[in-house]
């Protein structure tokens, strides 16, 4: 097996990364080469990550990409220093050897952890490449960029494997689930904002939204999860259960109506109306579980004061609509109507 | 005139003649162990039967059988095995139950015209004894009494006897009257018929003593190795003698196999065998179990179910051997030598076509073999030659502990596993290791049904707010121990409760809780007089305490005492070259299990004479003070602080580099 890896690694065929700058008057407005050049760490890289993971495993790994992430900056200073900035393909190769270099760089926390490292080191070199795009304005990055965002959306959100079997977590709320969740979470809201107008458009579509979307969407399921785990119990796996447990119940009704609230006010604060639906649909659900669900478990003080808090809940959602959105909407209109 | 030859040209003579006798022996090829010389009075066509010593001796299909005449020249032969007749079985044609006061009377039409000898009921119930009568009859109208007071039984542990026998004869009709005196009628559904064998070829099967190489007593099994003095027998049944009065009881016999890299008992035949006294009659019994299969090795597995019954007294068992027979043709009167022992040799393909023979219609020969003696010639290979002890060198700094072999004699060993190698290895024995000079020796594990027990201590820890509750706090020797069952004795003469045991787990919040190991209902009453009590462990151990718990309602506590844990007996089987010490290396809970190409020649180790290895004092590795498990996202905080400069230097770096954004609004 070892020897498989040591041919891999050092057949002289696999040194593609040399190849164009050996020719470079002959490759320097070619593309191909230049992203064969760039490419050819990244499967190396796996290959030495799982033989040093089978042979020498240690808690360095971080190291590993950190190293590898040397080459593509070398080549970019060259590729800098030596392509003329009139060369048509110079921002190609700029885009391929950053966008490489920036993989490596983002995958140095990721490797370090245990669990779902890939997921965070895409979403994590999506969030890189659209910075990059702001730089280097290749289209492809910011379409890689997005497409690696949604990838690791769809990966924690889509992907029903994830939660499956893994036991209750070993710390409450700072564990597994809070940086893997979380620098997704992060990372989609990072990179919406990265493609903010005039950069939005991704194959005519309107990508801020889209992603901020996915992020808001991670972001609940992350809230839910930890309560899920949190609530677990002791040498179970996780489990979603909305009925049986006071406190759960209680805290899952709670943690919406938070979150339907700060849904509400970034709505209302970025004057985005499907936030601001979002968020009245999530805590008229949250009202109705607490109404036909949570207090029919309640002794009459505690259901008294049940009522109180979701009165609370109900008017501050209320005048902040009112407060802010109506003024909003009345400023709008006296603006339309000035002369 | 002439003159006698002197006495030097005759002392030649007998030297040629002794040098030509000695190089026909030395013709004898040498690498087969054992020969067997025998004289054949005249040529023609021999059948003889093989000696056990000769299949003892000889590999388990016979391919290492040679024949060879005087001159060395090798001897074509058949070998033939006897086939038992094969019986059929068809259900009733109709089949009728009508109740009386006393009895069910089952009137049968067997829809046969051939002989009938037996018959099997079908009965879906399970707990009930009752003699039947059988008669038969040609009209209907005239009974003739076939059989009286046969048993049937079904018993809650699964014991059963539902045949029926009878002389053979064709009978259209039967009627079995089941006798319900004692006990309520019981529904019957159906039986099937078995077809008395027609032109079948005379048993000549053998019965023979086998040993009881070692006894067993299982909570609720006893099992028996029984040594039956030769390997490569074809057994067509068992017979267990004793002198229990009453009694019914399931048995399974068994053989060692090579499974799935390790060695495991694969059950090859299940019985019931009885003795049983109906009122009023005598006892009747059945006290052998069909197995009709080659068992390959010396030891065939006896597993008696006690169920809550004591232990039978056993006086001895015998197996019922069908013969081999060794056919070959005889082209000249004189000396022949059978040859066996040869591990390597492919089975011989002879052209016997051209005899044309039926080895049914010919005699068996008077002739016998001798014992094997051992083959002048013979040059003995290796003991497991194919295995080197030169393996692959180990890097051990991940293992916790190691033991010291002690090797009484080089060659195949058997190790038992004692308990110290049991809790600290993985429970699927993955990391277990043996090296000698930091290189790996190969081996594979067996593993048995053997248990041995550990006896436990137990405390009472009843809880003062909870007077119904009964709890005893059990301290193991070791944590991790692979227990599967706990037994314990009651004084207490009468009692039904619900007991439960369990561990108390602590999660890496540092909560605690329950982890159910086992639960179960036990019953005594003034009959049960067996007051052993037996739960069967379901999960795994972690820590060296478990609790037993259980629920007294309004009734006084119950006294349990004498706590007992049973755990499976595994063994490791190698080869060990010389007898220096090697080292058993296990407790590295990452290891994954190992891949030797010994697999490939188990069963040779397996039938191998091995000696009995045993392991020494439990030492300590370094690798003891090293954690098992990596925690996600672990590393010390000067490591993250190198990592977050080192990127934070990069991507300045990379923004240094790359140039500044062009303006906004060209990018579209």
């Amino acid at each position: 097996m070892n020897n498989f890896y040591e041919k891999a690694i050092y057949k002289p065929e696999n040194n593609f990364a040399i190849f164009p700058f050996v020719f470079l008057r002959q490759f320097a407005d070619k593309a191909i080469p230049w992203a064969a050049a760039a490419m050819a760490g990244v499967p190396q890289f796996f290959l030495i990550h799982r033989l040093i993971a089978a042979a020498h495993p240690n808690q360095f790994m971080g190291l590993l990409p950190m190293a590898f992430a040397i080459p593509p900056l070398l080549s970019l200073v060259i590729v800098l220093r030596k392509i003329p900035a009139i060369s048509p393909a110079r921002i190609t190769q700029l885009a391929w050897f950053g966008g490489v270099a920036l993989f490596f760089i983002t995958l140095i926390f990721p490797i370090q952890f245990d669990r779902q490292w890939i997921t965070i080191g895409w979403a994590l070199e999506g969030m890189a490449l659209l910075w990059l795009f702001h730089r280097v304005p290749h289209p492809g990055l910011r379409l890689a960029g997005a497409g690696l965002l949604v990838a690791a959306f769809v990966r924690l959100a889509l992907n029903p494997a994830v939660l499956e079997y893994h036991p209750r977590s070993a710390m409450a709320i700072l564990n597994w689930y809070l940086y893997a969740y979380g620098a997704v979470t992060v990372c989609l809201f990072a990179g919406a904002r990265l493609v903010a107008p005039p950069r939005n458009l991704i194959a005519q579509i309107n990508a801020p939204p889209v992603l901020a979307g996915l992020g808001t969407v991670l972001a609940f399921l992350l809230v839910n999860i930890e309560i899920a785990d949190f609530f677990s119990a002791p040498g179970s796996t996780l489990t979603f259960q909305f009925s049986g447990n006071f406190a759960r119940d209680m805290t899952y009704s709670i943690a919406w109506a938070v979150f339907a609230l700060i849904l509400l006010v970034a709505g209302i604060h970025r004057k985005i109306p499907t936030s601001r639906h979002a968020a009245l649909g999530l805590l008229s659900i949250t009202l109705l579980k607490l109404f036909f669900h949570d207090l029919a478990r309640l002794g009459q003080l505690y259901r008294i004061g049940a009522f109180i808090s979701v009165a609370v809940i109900a008017m501050l959602a209320s005048f902040a609509y009112q407060r802010f959105f109506a003024a909003t909407v009345q400023q709008k209109e006296k603006i339309e109507t000035a002369p | 005139m002439k003159r006698p030859p002197k006495f030097g040209v005759r002392w030649v003579c007998l030297s040629c003649l002794n040098c030509a006798l000695a190089t026909g022996a030395a013709m004898l090829p040498s690498a087969w162990q054992h020969e067997q010389p025998f004289t054949v009075p005249s040529a023609g066509l021999i059948k003889l039967s093989l000696p056990v010593e000769t299949l003892d001796a000889a590999r388990s299909g016979l391919e290492d059988l040679r024949l060879y005449d005087e001159a060395g020249n090798e001897a074509p032969y058949w070998v033939a095995h006897p086939v038992p007749v094969i019986r059929t079985r068809h259900p009733a044609k109709s089949f009728h139950v009508s109740l009386t006061p006393h009895t069910s009377v089952i009137t049968l039409e067997t829809g046969l015209t051939q002989d009938v000898d037996g018959l099997t009921l079908e009965s879906p119930a399970n707990n009930f004894i009752k003699p039947v009568r059988i008669e038969g009859s040609l009209d209907r109208e005239d009974w003739h009494t076939l059989g009286e007071g046969q048993p049937v039984f079904r018993q809650p542990d699964g014991a059963a006897q539902l045949h029926l026998s009878f002389p053979s004869g064709v009978w259209p009709w039967l009627r079995l009257t089941v006798d319900d005196r004692r006990s309520q009628p019981i529904p019957l559904t159906g039986a099937s018929l078995d077809v008395a064998a027609t032109a079948a070829e005379p048993e000549a099967a053998e019965w023979m003593q086998a040993a009881i190489a070692e006894r067993h007593e299982n909570p609720g099994e006893t099992r028996l190795t029984l040594n039956l003095g030769a390997a490569n027998l074809d057994i067509a049944a068992i017979k267990i003698e004793t002198d229990a009065p009453l009694f019914a009881r399931q048995i399974a016999l068994a053989v060692t196999q090579v499974s799935e890299d390790s060695i495991r008992e694969q059950i090859l035949a299940r019985g019931t065998i009885f003795r049983v006294a109906l009122e009023g009659g005598p006892a009747s019994e059945n006290l052998s179990v069909p197995l009709g299969s080659q068992v390959r090795s010396r030891q065939l597995l006896l597993f008696i179910n006690n169920g809550d019954s004591p232990p039978l007294p056993i006086k001895e068992v015998r197996v019922k051997r069908r013969p081999v027979y060794l056919l070959f043709l005889a082209r000249q009167a004189g000396s022949y030598h059978a040859l066996t022992g040869n591990r390597h040799c492919s089975a011989p393909s002879y052209d016997l076509s051209a005899l044309n023979i039926n080895p049914k219609s010919i005699p068996v020969s008077a002739l016998t073999l001798p014992p094997p003696v051992e083959n002048p010639n013979y040059q003995a290979p290796e003991v497991l030659p194919g295995i080197t002890d030169n393996g692959t060198p180990l890097d051990v700094s991940a293992w916790k502990f190691r033991k010291p072999v002690k090797i009484v004699r080089a060659g195949a060993q058997q190790l038992e596993l004692d308990l110290d190698a049991l809790a600290h290895a993985q429970s699927g024995l993955q990391d277990i290791r043996l090296l000698h000079d930091a290189r790996q020796i190969p081996y594979i594990v067996e593993h048995t049904s053997i248990t041995r027990s550990v006896q436990a201590s137990a405390t009472a820890a009843n809880d003062a707010k909870d007077a119904g509750l009964s709890r005893w706090t059990i301290q193991l020797p070791e944590a991790g121990l692979p227990l599967t069952q706990l037994a314990c004795t009651a004084r207490t003469p009468l009692f039904h409760r619900e007991v439960a045991l369990y561990q108390e787990m602590e999660d890496e919040r540092g909560t605690k809780y329950r982890q159910p190991l086992a639960q179960g209902s036990w019953m005594q009453t003034p009959e049960h007089t067996n007051r052993e009590f037996v739960l069967q462990i379901n999960s795994p151990l972690h820590g060296d305490r478990v609790f037993l718990e259980t629920r007294n309602g309004d009734n006084p506590p119950v006294d349990l005492q004498n706590f007992r844990f049973f755990y499976p007996v595994s063994s490791i089987l190698f080869k060990a070259s010389t007898e220096e010490p090697v080292f058993l290396y296990y407790g590295n809970a990452k290891a994954a299990p190992p891949q030797y190409d010994l697999s490939l020649v188990a069963g040779q180790l397996v039938m191998a004479d091995k000696a009995p290895a045993a392991l020494s004092a439990e030492e300590r590795l370094p690798g003891f003070a090293v954690r098992d498990n990596r925690q996600s996202g672990t590393g010390t905080v000067a490591l993250w602080s190198v990592l977050a400069l080192v990127v934070v230097v990069l991507l300045w770096l990379i923004t240094r580099l790359l140039p500044k954004p062009p303006p906004t609004g060209k990018h579209e």
